[in-house]
């Protein structure tokens, strides 16, 4: 069987969101297409694999964001480098968010990204008592690979610069901002995006593409499509029709 | 009133009196109704007469305990209760989980006389993470018990550090003292800083023997770092203790083992005490722990031994690990997960191997709406049968497929899920979020009548 690697960024700092799941239906899909997952789990002040076919990355608390920003930009060349050569790339909420020009919190502060996509995120305005207002709820977005279906849970906007394509328009829920509704960003093939649920389980469609741009890659083959699934089908039309 | 009275004193006591009133006929209609309205009679007493519950409460002579955390709130309670009934008090408490601000005004305008007083010595109240520091402001609890925290509807709460900051901020306003865990360095340190601040802080935990069943949220999804892994067990994330452990503070009492029923607590580190308790479950055991690091500070000459004597006179909290008795002999165990912490610790308790087991997933906004958590624990079921259901079928019958289930059935109505649950070979475990649990309850009470009243009791 066929070797692709993995590498999944930050399980430790960035891991509040339930995105371990996109590791969990990335690799059993990966197995049934044929090939064997190598997981390689990156840490702050590690150094990455010598060969990587694909990066996941995930959200978690704004503490956890500090220590992955230093680490980033330690590793900025070699990931700028991979999505030159297109390695495909979800890199979700925290992640996505330092995989832009940067997230400048409440205070003013600004934690610095990598540049892979245009874009800027800034902590969404705060009511006069309490938490920051929050981006949350189910969403779903039109995109090439179909309609995703997701839940959003973040306190940062994000805007992208005009030509910076997003990953989709969101057709119920807030996605980048609330504002202009895009949904995520996509550089080459390093998609961002600001859906949990998690998002690969109930969207193999997108699951699939990531699998055969790594595939297609690695080893210059394509995927086979795989039987439709009943149980993804109940899952989808579940959040087709979900009303909140 | 038409005539406003000169004596503010004698306005509030004829208006609590009219709030009382109003309230309980709430109670009544809601009741009669659905079965439900647990926050109706609060929201009616507290707009007839704002401040309504704390009036009553600050005037009980031992003030009010406040027990707050992601886990384990209502048991917990359940056990302070008892332990303070030992200790000779009259306890008033929301004994039905209803923890939010109308909940606990209703529980004052059920149990208050018809003037909106109290007979009772002490009140134990449960409170919802969210609303701890505001209640706390409003009203200083003499104690408050700081259980845990991880990951819960985090559509509701935000981050883990927030719930952090809400629950110590409460804290914050106790007049007499803090009960916290040991356990979780996020409460060790704002258990520490508590203490700088001149409050006293009381430890309780879980002791080295058992230390790792209790993972923390962070514990939880704490990867080995050693080289990569491949093939099936790619995305297994096994538990890793951090390198950075914090220095775990000397406790008042630990949970020094837990099997079955039979549970053991050492206190302040020296003398051991054997239980034998109606409550089965590792966690239930911990949150027995924490009632006793409590009630000994409040009640210190009831003595140890009959604190934890009465500890067996505590039944299951509703839906907590309950097990209900069917009429041919077999039972249903009816467990309640709500998040990453809580799901690992029922599992890791209550999964039987070659039980019936059923998995009931709701998104109700008291369920949260996000479902994404049920992904954050390794569940692995080794190809047993299970069936799935709840508004959330499909997505936990997903979840349970990838590690490694038979999902047989995915039936999104209760009803049919709780038939198809009993269709099934005893004995039968059924985990369940929190509108699903209560639904599922008042189904098994309407099919079962008497019948589970005497189980759940027994």
């Amino acid at each position: 069987m066929k070797d692709l690697h993995v590498v999944q960024l930050y399980l430790n700092e960035l891991n509040t969101y339930g995105d371990r799941g996109n590791l969990v239906a990335l690799t059993a899909r990966v197995r049934e297409h044929g090939y064997e997952p190598v997981v390689h789990h990156h840490h702050p002040g590690a150094d990455l694999p010598e060969r990587i076919d694909m990066v996941l990355g995930g959200g978690g608390e704004d503490s956890g964001q500090q220590v992955v920003s230093r680490d980033l930009q330690r590793q900025a060349e070699r990931l700028h480098a991979c999505v030159v050569e297109q390695v495909p790339m979800l890199l979700v909420c925290g992640t996505y968010q330092l995989f832009g020009r940067g997230y400048t919190d409440a205070t003013g502060a600004h934690v610095p990204g990598i540049g892979v996509f245009a874009a800027d995120t800034v902590a969404a305005p705060g009511r006069l008592t309490g938490p920051p207002d929050r981006l949350v709820g189910n969403v779903a977005v039109e995109s090439p690979w179909g309609t995703l279906y997701g839940f959003e849970n973040h306190g940062g906007l994000t805007t992208l610069d005009a030509d910076q394509p997003p990953l989709g328009r969101v057709t119920r829920g807030r996605g980048n901002n609330g504002c202009d509704r895009t949904e995520g960003a996509r550089t080459a093939n390093a998609m961002g995006s600001y859906l949990h649920g998690p998002l690969l389980p109930a969207n193999p469609a997108l699951t699939d593409a990531l699998v055969g741009m790594a595939v297609r890659l690695a080893h210059g083959e394509t995927l086979e499509p795989l039987p439709p699934d009943d149980l993804v089908e109940t899952v989808r039309a579940g959040a087709a029709n979900r009303r909140y | 009133m038409s005539a406003p009275s000169r004596d503010p004193g004698l306005r509030t006591t004829v208006t609590d009196a009219a709030a009382t009133v109003a309230g309980r006929a709430v109670a009544l209609a809601t009741r009669l109704r659905s079965g439900q309205g647990q926050a109706m009679p609060g929201l009616v007493a507290d707009r007839l007469s704002p401040g309504y519950a704390n009036r009553a409460l600050a005037r009980l002579p031992d003030g009010v305990v406040m027990i707050t955390g992601t886990n384990g709130k209502t048991t917990t309670t359940s056990f302070v209760v008892e332990l303070l009934r030992a200790a000779g008090k009259d306890v008033l408490t929301n004994a039905t989980g209803s923890n939010l601000a109308r909940g606990l005004t209703s529980t004052v305008v059920g149990q208050s006389g018809w003037g909106g007083r109290l007979k009772h010595d002490v009140a134990v109240l449960e409170v919802d993470e969210a609303v701890a520091p505001t209640f706390a402001a409003e009203l200083p609890p003499r104690w408050v018990v700081m259980l845990n925290v991880g990951r819960d509807q985090l559509d509701r709460f935000g981050e883990v550090g927030r719930v952090v900051e809400l629950i110590t901020a409460a804290a914050g306003h106790a007049t007499h003292g803090v009960v916290v865990s040991a356990d979780d360095a996020r409460l060790v340190a704002a258990g520490r800083a508590l203490e700088a601040g001149g409050s006293s802080v009381r430890w309780f935990g879980a002791g080295e023997a058992l230390r790792e069943k209790f993972p923390t949220d962070d514990e939880l999804v704490t990867v080995v770092p050693a080289g990569p892994v491949r093939g099936a067990d790619a995305a297994k994330t096994p538990a890793d203790p951090p390198a950075d452990a914090v220095v775990r503070p000397a406790t008042d009492v630990d949970l020094a083992a837990s099997d079955g029923r039979h549970a053991t607590f050492e206190v302040a580190g020296a003398a051991r005490y054997e239980a034998e308790l109606i409550v089965d479950g590792h966690y239930n055991h911990l949150n027995a722990a924490a009632a006793l690091a409590l009630v000994r500070q409040i009640a210190p000459d009831t003595g140890d031994q009959a604190l934890v004597d009465a500890m067996a006179r505590v039944g299951f909290a509703p839906g907590r690990g309950e097990a209900f008795t069917m009429p041919d002999g077999s039972v249903l165990r009816l467990v309640l997960v709500k998040n990453p912490v809580g799901l690992h610790q029922a599992l890791s308790a209550y999964l039987v191997p070659g039980a019936s087991t059923m998995f009931v997933i709701n998104d109700d906004w008291a369920d949260g709406r996000d479902v994404s958590w049920l992904w954050d624990v390794d569940i692995d079921l080794g190809g047993a049968p299970v069936i799935a259901a709840g508004t959330r079928a499909g997505d936990i019958a997903l979840r349970l497929r990838y590690g490694g289930a038979q999902v047989c059935d995915v039936e999104p109505e209760l009803g049919a899920a709780l038939d198809l649950v009993l269709a099934q070979p005893g004995p039968r475990t059924v985990f369940a979020t929190y509108t699903a649990m209560r639904a599922l309850r008042r189904l098994i009470e309407a099919r079962l009548g008497a019948q589970v009243e005497r189980a759940a009791r027994s």
